[in-house]
């Protein structure tokens, strides 16, 4: 009697893990697919920005504050979206990892966590301290926190916030491993995080600098921010089908 | 048996006192106890938290008439400037952030399966608004006041609580933080269901995170000034009151656990943690 009474627990407690997993999965799936989306987009109107409204070649304050036009600073606004979604995201791939796996994911979190605070607190200072000062024409002590100055603070933060993003894409990158579109995610992640860089290194070494003048005076770094929004997009995509795919199969079951 | 197997969550135990097991059934929000702990520091820093937010709001408050006063420059508002008056509020606000980490870490770790998605999110959107305010208010604390004591001036503009507000740093640094302290509320406030006091519970973090929104939103569209000063009043009253509810949600959790598990005794419970 009273190992059946223990027997039908377990199965109570067994059911209740159960249901407690399909209703975590599911939240997972909506989350992931609509954050992988929102990460792609942001990617692509940040590139689409950027290439619309370059930001001009760095020839003093006086000199940017004269040629200066907001919709320069247009590219920042699917930047600053990009970060808290990409953070969605990361979570949502970490809830989804194997135990084995679950602590790259992890690392991979805290990566991202670091980049999207650096990031929005850059994008933001620019967008709501420097642009008004700019353009009520107080800006003139301000050069250090200029976006176009290569010397200058905002650069600096730019940098260092996507090093620990591209860090964390590589953790997160081995999390998948098996099917073709799992390999896809985990070799799009690889060009997102160093592997534009090396993409960039090759093309302007390979390619006449007529067909690369486009892209910007900065040479590599126009060229693998460009790939890097290209492979970052893709990764999006991939995630946001690889999130519907396990929403999918789990309604066919 | 089943309270053996709580090595980090709630167990489910019967639909006594209105807690929500992981299937979505009532049950009694018996604590394992890892939970234990997340919930007995839980409510402390939620405490700590509100006790704060009055200090603050009620300092802020009073430091008002400076922060609105026309602008007469530098020196005029170096002049003006009091330390003590100034770190009143400084101080509080810096001491939020590290309260308000606490109290949503303590509520991953108290979170159970079903709900760890939502805590997760909500903790990795409360790290970022923790670390900029707290540095924010740090700057606040030192670099400002020390810097006008030695009368010194020098790249001070941009970093102080004065006209072009909120178009400053300090505007700026707070937008990004409310922001992501908002999108912690928002998504914490997911944890709750159930009985009468979780969806209160519920309501009171979204109604927080709504309001703390607004401090994002309007450096970006400048949004009435009525509803930006209804709004303050409203964050005044939810920013104390919705860590105060969750102090009481954890205190009563705590309470409808056994004396085994508070630490009262030496129960089978913590025979297994120390066993495993």
């Amino acid at each position: 009697m009273m190992a059946q009474a223990a027997a039908k627990s377990q199965q109570v407690i067994a059911a209740s893990e159960g249901g407690a997993r399909t209703t975590a999965s599911r939240l997972r799936g909506q989350l992931g697919f609509w954050s992988g989306l929102l990460t792609a987009v942001c990617a692509l109107g940040f590139l689409t920005g950027s290439l619309a409204y370059p930001t001009p070649a760095w020839r003093g304050m006086g000199a940017y504050i004269a040629s200066f036009d907001s919709s320069q600073m247009l590219w920042m606004i699917p930047a600053l979206v990009l970060a808290p979604s990409f953070l969605v995201l990361m979570v949502c791939v970490h809830a989804g990892a194997t135990d084995e796996r679950k602590l790259l994911a992890e690392i991979a979190v805290v990566f991202a966590t670091v980049y999207a605070t650096l990031a929005t607190t850059n994008y933001f200072i620019q967008l709501i301290a420097v642009r008004p000062s700019i353009l009520s024409g107080s800006a003139q002590g301000l050069a250090f926190l200029s976006m176009a100055n290569p010397n200058g603070l905002f650069i600096a933060l730019e940098g260092l916030g996507y090093l620990f993003q591209e860090i964390g894409m590589l953790f997160v990158a081995f999390v998948f491993v098996g099917s073709r579109l799992k390999w896809s995610i985990r070799w799009s992640l690889f060009g997102a995080s160093f592997g534009c860089w090396l993409i960039a290194g090759i093309l302007v070494l390979a390619l006449p600098r007529s067909l690369l003048s486009g892209l910007g005076s900065l040479g590599v770094v126009s060229v693998g921010t460009d790939l890097w929004a290209i492979f970052t997009a893709l990764a999006g995509i991939l995630l946001a089908v690889h999130f519907r795919k396990q929403g999918m199969a789990r309604q066919g079951t | 048996m089943a309270l053996m197997r709580a090595g980090r969550q709630r167990v489910s135990a019967g639909p006594k006192d209105g807690g929500h097991g992981p299937t979505g059934q009532p049950a009694a929000a018996l604590l394992g106890p890892a939970a234990l702990t997340a919930a007995s520091v839980g409510m402390w820093s939620a405490v700590l938290l509100a006790i704060l937010n009055v200090w603050f709001w009620v300092a802020f408050i009073l430091y008002e008439p400076a922060l609105q006063a026309p602008w007469r420059g530098m020196g005029a508002y170096m002049a003006m400037f009091i330390p003590a008056r100034y770190l009143a509020w400084a101080v509080p606000a810096f001491l939020i952030a590290p309260a308000f980490l606490i109290m949503i870490a303590c509520l991953h770790a108290w979170a159970n399966e079903v709900q760890r998605t939502w805590s997760l999110l909500a903790l990795v959107f409360a790290l970022p608004g923790a670390t900029l305010m707290a540095a924010l208010y740090y700057i606040q604390m030192t670099v400002v006041p020390v810097n006008f004591s030695h009368g010194l001036t020098d790249g001070l503009r941009l970093w102080i609580y004065a006209p072009p507000y909120p178009f400053t740093f300090p505007g700026a640094l707070e937008g990004v933080g409310y922001g992501f302290e908002a999108g912690a509320f928002l998504l914490a406030a997911q944890i709750f269901e159930g009985d009468r006091l979780q969806l209160c519970l519920r309501w009171a973090f979204r109604a927080t995170g709504l309001s703390a929104l607004v401090a994002f939103i309007d450096p970006v569209i400048r949004l009435p000034v009525p509803l930006v000063l209804a709004d303050g009043a409203l964050a005044l009253i939810l920013l104390s009151a919705a860590p105060l509810l969750l102090a009481a949600f954890w205190r009563r959790t705590i309470g409808s656990s056994p004396a085994a598990l508070r630490g009262r005794g030496a129960g089978p419970v913590q025979g297994s943690r120390r066993s495993g």
